[in-house]
């Protein structure tokens, strides 16, 4: 996800920018205008990464858990940089009104694991690795399905949404 | 009816309870305790090896993890505690707990299914490690 990256003197700057309404020429209405916009992005970004940071930060607790060969005991591979990173866009692109994911690595290809809880036997859980395809899997009761959804970056996939909307519906 | 080195019956019985050792603290859920598929998920090697528990003490089953549960240098592997579910779990999932000593009460979760595409295959396999995770406990290694 692209995130509009505003310095903290920059945002000041902006935001005071942004309240004006003293400017009567079309150029600074137009700036106000343009400067209350990248002011709203910017306040959205933050509020998403607070919301994410949580995960963010337990990402980085998996690379270092995971970071050998063997990590299991026997042969499992390290988590790679590629799917730490393919995990991570995935978290930033769910809707807010997504639960954040809990997060574990797998043993057979060291993929990251996003895993929604709602409940026993309400579980889904989506597995990012190193290609841009996603196996996922859930259960719902006695009701349990399977696919593999398209990496698509800044969106996340129909199947991976509807799979976790079902266990919380 | 064959009994195996450790006194066990070879066939592994529906009731009996099996010992997943925890090396990774990402496979338990820091809120609930709760026990998540990749705990479960097959080695490279296509077994998810466990141990089994039935009466044992929980200091029995650490013994077996401090013996057992080594790495390749054969030293005690690090573990986070134990996922305890109980055989007949394994098989409603559609796989099977295969008695295989090694080392004492060992046994392997066997029976993943194998198929071309290795997305599908793995989606296929996490449906079963959800099923069986969801049927787990969690024993923490005090």
């Amino acid at each position: 996800m692209a995130f509009t990256a505003v310095s903290l003197g920059g945002a000041a700057c902006l935001r005071d920018i942004s309240h004006r309404r003293s400017g009567v020429s079309d150029s600074a209405m137009f700036l106000a205008r343009e400067a209350r916009t990248l002011v709203e992005k910017n306040d959205r970004s933050f509020s998403l990464i607070g919301k994410r940071g949580e995960v963010l930060s337990e990402l980085a607790e998996l690379r270092d858990e995971h970071r050998q060969i063997g990590w299991d005991g026997a042969e499992a591979p390290p988590v790679s940089s590629i799917a730490l990173n393919q995990a991570k866009e995935l978290v930033l692109a769910l809707p807010a009104s997504i639960p954040n994911p809990e997060l574990a690595v797998d043993p057979d290809d060291g993929a990251v694991s996003l895993e929604w809880y709602a409940g026993p036997s309400r579980i889904f859980s989506v597995s990012v690795g190193t290609t841009s395809r996603m196996p996922y899997a859930g259960i719902d009761g006695t009701y349990s399905w399977h696919g593999v959804a398209p990496l698509e970056g800044a969106r996340v996939p129909d199947y991976i949404l509807q799979g976790i909307k079902r266990i919380f519906a | 009816m064959s009994l195996l080195p450790s006194g066990l019956d070879e066939h592994v019985e529906d009731t009996e309870s099996l010992s997943r050792f925890l090396p990774s603290s990402s496979w338990i859920a820091k809120s609930t305790g709760r026990v998540k598929n990749p705990a479960f998920l097959p080695a490279p090697d296509d077994d998810t090896s466990v141990y089994r528990v039935t009466g044992l003490h929980d200091i029995e089953i650490w013994k077996i993890a401090n013996d057992h549960f080594i790495d390749a240098s054969g030293t005690p592997h690090k573990h986070h505690g134990a996922a305890l579910v109980q055989a007949v779990e394994v098989r409603k999932a559609e796989i099977d707990a295969i008695a295989q000593e090694g080392p004492p009460r060992h046994a392997n979760l066997r029976g993943w299914p194998k198929i071309n595409d290795a997305d599908l295959q793995k989606a296929k396999r996490k449906v079963i490690a959800t099923k069986i995770a969801d049927k787990a406990t969690f024993l923490a290694n005090s």
